[in-house]
């Protein structure tokens, strides 16, 4: 038997003759013979079970295949940054780690506070008054948020526009989200310094009257979109919803809140959690109070306990699918319970003053970049626009030079012609992005091997 | 027990009183250090937010302080038992963790060239294989973030299927005893529930669904069945039902949070099963976290196969690429899904090999068998019929002798499990 395992043979023994039972295969006897007898697992060369040892030689020899690169310039919705060593290892705590979805409040009164903090964290970051538990990534928050402007329109078959500047990976998930019952939503195209188009958004408006607009800050370019004004070019029936991929960008620029957004939804990873090759993530959802009751997912509120004490507890979860079935306003059952802790604790530990300083080095290490490369003949796409931490660049020979520095261990951003589905447009266009931990000199050996070549 | 007794009992001991972490916060106290930046500071001036955000200010004690006092309010696998059923509270091993969080495997970035991240693309690549394997089903994606994510996919397959032969579906029949995401996810992919009611001994009957398919035809889209089922029993009607809702062209939905009672011992794609998901938190022991992350895999039969999400992860010449497929449903979950939880699911079946996965199942039904022989001895049995790993006892026989109901038992059971720490099982 395996140590996870720990039943032993007598004791199956045991467990039998108390049942009458002659053999462990009886109990299964209810399964029709023809499912049962074709049951074998054929795992090949992973028949064997392995020692402790052998996994750690198996992950290991993968991990190596991963090691290629010394340093990256990837971001477009994935971010790297530095961990503190007490977010790594306040999670594996196992109080924290193995317990169960929140449901009981008398023993899960930790995990509650956390998640009530993380939701504290957002709202505040956000401008916005009312933040949920969490929800997958910034994608499917923003697919949520798109249903919800259903919902709050009353038009199950309304309308929804996009920006075409949002991640594709965002775009492309709300629209599956919606494909199956309602319309797909309508792209609203960029301007030529990369922002959202206004004169495009004020005829999409009048045509299709939508529920909702779902615009990004910063966009997929890098680029901040000044939407003061965005608010009162929309009708009041139509919800505004801000994307925001990095809400690092929140620490120094003015929040979606204070510009009359509805719903604020984005990824948080890149505060407190690896990359992960992309997941687990963790999305957040914020809104104001009086859509409260048409929010997807879960909502911890605070209370009294029967003494009168401050305590924590699920709330407003005659929303959700467990109780309101093909009612409910999601079908999600949980959120991303650990790593909205590890968001917490990183935060908290970062606290107000380190939090701007993360946005300023972002901000910093960029401005850097864009005027070496601009002094390099390697000009922004979008150069008139204000930039955070990534944008799109034009690179004479991109192939060549792109190729040149992978074989030096750096993936110098994201070639974005494919990205953006074939678009000739971009074919000379890399998506670089900065993060923390990159030296000047990182930057300088980019610098150079971009313009050489 | 008298109320007076109980609350000077539940105020002793681990109770701890613990503000929030920004009333902890001091103006001024630094926590975080980040890297030193080596480039002239620049600071911006347009769109400048005008207040910072109120995070709290506290040092990296109070941090650990507040947190881990936080976490000893928790419940959790590592202090005692979950006897819960389908949520499937297994233990969650400590290798799993290591492996996860391997330099290589957690620092990879999903837009990282394919040539270096050959690694990750073989790990997704491997579990694919491996749940075909255990579902008995053809293809498989490993994207969807969580069950319900998975349901919505495996019914949007379900939708394309259908769309791409013409067929302009309505509804898809669900029995009473499932779980209430099984709806809400049908009502998510554009379908219209139709509940069937389980007979009294527990399972669907085949008359039930044939009524419901001779009334409905093929405006039925497809049945979304759990196996075993909530109720700890197995559908034993499964091969005739699958034959009555294929014959109007519908598709067989099988819900795998179950899984755990019958991986290597039975096969979905052996049941008429078209289309099932796996909740790796549940059959492959990635951790629960107090709700999440989870990974909710769909594996499929050949003919949903070519819809599912994009990219997909393909082997040839030895060396892994994405490609994309045509007729895709697009995306569900951003990049690859929760990649981390895969390197776990991967890590836990590798550790039992073929044979030690169906050591898994046959545990789970010996071990709840054994609970159930001795609580039926007190408790009222719901069902008489064989039950995997799970079963469901009442409370009509205490309810003939006193004023005590489930919900008391359920809440004296907390009493019992975590205000007395050394009594571990309930």
């Amino acid at each position: 038997m395996s140590s996870f395992i720990p039943l032993t043979t007598e004791e199956e023994k045991h467990i039998l003759s108390t049942l009458g039972a002659t053999s462990t295969d009886d109990l299964f006897s209810s399964i029709p013979p023809k499912i049962r007898e074709n049951a074998k697992l054929n795992l090949g060369e992973m028949s064997k079970a392995l020692s402790e040892h052998e996994l750690r030689e198996y992950f290991g020899t993968l991990a190596a295949k991963n090691a290629g690169l010394k340093c990256h310039f990837l971001g477009g919705g994935t971010y790297d940054n530095t961990i503190p060593a007490i977010v790594n290892q306040l999670v594996l705590r196992g109080e924290f780690l193995t317990c169960y979805t929140p449901y009981q409040p008398e023993i899960s009164q930790g995990t509650l506070q956390a998640i009530f903090e993380f939701q504290t964290l957002m709202c505040r970051i956000t401008g916005m008054e009312v933040a949920n538990a969490s929800m997958y990534d910034g994608a499917t928050a923003t697919a949520e948020a798109a249903l919800m402007a259903l919902r709050v329109g009353r038009q199950p078959k309304g309308k929804t526009l996009i920006a075409g500047n949002l991640p594709p990976d965002y775009k492309q998930v709300t629209h599956a989200y919606l494909s199956c019952h309602a319309p797909a939503p309508i792209e609203v195209a960029w301007d030529n310094e990369g922002k959202l188009d206004r004169n495009h958004l004020t005829e999409l408006v009048k045509e299709h009257n939508p529920c909702s607009v779902i615009v990004s800050m910063p966009n997929y370019f890098g680029i901040l979109d000044d939407f003061s004004t965005l608010r009162s070019q929309l009708p009041d029936s139509c919800m505004l919803i801000v994307a925001v991929p990095d809400p690092s960008a929140l620490s120094i620029f003015e929040p979606p809140g204070s510009l009359g957004a509805d719903v604020v939804v984005g990824e948080a990873h890149q505060l407190g959690t690896p990359m992960l090759f992309g997941g687990p993530h963790v999305g957040f959802f914020a809104t104001r109070k009086n859509f409260a009751r048409q929010m997807p997912g879960r909502l911890v509120g605070e209370s009294q306990d029967a003494r009168g004490q401050r305590a924590y507890t699920l709330t407003m979860a005659t929303r959700e699918q467990h109780i309101r079935r093909e009612k409910a306003t999601s079908n999600i059952c949980t959120n991303q319970g650990l790593i909205a802790l590890r968001t917490t604790i990183y935060l908290s530990f970062l606290g107000k003053r380190g939090f701007e300083r993360l946005g300023v080095m972002n901000h910093s290490l960029f401005e850097y970049l864009r005027k070496e490369l601009e002094g390099h003949g390697i000009p922004l796409k979008f150069k008139s626009s204000l930039h955070y931490r990534e944008g799109v660049f034009e690179v004479p020979n991109l192939k060549t030079r792109f190729d040149a520095l992978l074989k030096r261990g750096i993936a110098a951003g994201i070639p974005l012609q494919q990205k953006m589905g074939g678009d000739d447009a971009f074919a000379q266009s890399l998506l670089v992005c900065v993060h923390p931990k990159h030296k000047k000199r990182d930057l300088d050996t980019l610098i150079e091997g971009l313009s050489h070549g | 027990m008298a109320d007076k007794d109980y609350q000077t009992q539940a105020t002793t001991g681990l109770i701890l009183r613990e503000d929030t972490i920004f009333e902890r916060s001091s103006s001024g106290r630094e926590g975080y250090r980040l890297p030193t930046l080596e480039v002239p500071e620049v600071s911006p001036q347009a769109q400048r937010r005008t207040d910072l955000a109120e995070l709290p200010e506290v040092g990296e004690l109070d941090v650990v302080r507040h947190f881990t006092r936080l976490s000893s309010w928790n419940y959790s696998i590592d202090t005692g038992m979950f006897p819960l059923g389908s949520c499937t509270m297994k233990y969650n091993p400590r290798i799993n963790e290591e492996m996860a969080a391997l330099p290589g495997l957690s620092d990879v970035h999903p837009e990282a060239p394919a040539e270096v991240s050959q690694g990750a693309l073989d790990i997704i690549y491997q579990m694919e294989r491996l749940l075909c394997e255990i579902s008995g089903l053809d293809a498989c994606t490993t994207q969807p973030a969580a069950g319900a994510v998975g349901e919505f996919t495996g019914l949007s397959l379900i939708h394309a299927f259908h769309k791409n032969h013409g067929s302009r579906r309505k509804y898809v029949l669900v029995p009473d005893t499932a779980h209430g995401t099984n709806p809400a996810s049908c009502t998510l992919a554009g379908y219209e529930t139709i509940t069937l009611p389980s007979s009294k001994t527990g399972v669907l009957g085949v008359d039930t669904v044939r009524e419901a398919v001779e009334k409905y035809g093929r405006d039925i889209a497809a049945i979304m069945i759990t196996n075993p089922n909530t109720l700890g029993l197995f559908e034993t009607n499964i091969l005739e039902i699958s034959e009555v809702v294929h014959s109007v062209g519908a598709q067989v939905y099988m819900d795998g949070a179950n899984m755990n009672a019958i991986v290597g011992m039975a096969k979905p794609g052996h049941m008429g099963v078209d289309v099932m998901h796996f909740n790796l938190h549940k059959t492959f022991s990635t951790p629960h976290g107090g709700g999440g992350p989870g990974a909710g895999p769909v594996a499929v039969r050949e003919h949903p196969g070519s819809y599912l999400p994009n990219p997909r992860v393909v082997l040839s010449d030895s060396k892994y690429s994405v490609e994309y497929l045509p007729d895709s449903i697009g995306k569900v979950k951003g990049a690859f899904g929760n990649f981390g939880m895969l390197v776990r699911a991967l890590c836990f079946i590798r550790h039992h090999g073929a044979e030690g996965l169906r050591l898994i199942a046959r545990a789970s039904v010996l071990n709840a068998n054994y609970l159930k022989y001795h609580l039926s001895k007190r408790f009222k049995l719901s069902h008489d019929a064989p039950s995997f790993h799970e079963f469901v006892v009442s409370d009509n026989l205490q309810a003939k002798t006193s004023n005590v109901k489930t919900l008391q038992i359920a809440k004296a059971l907390m009493d019992r499990v975590f205000t007395l720490p050394r009594y571990t099982s309930p």
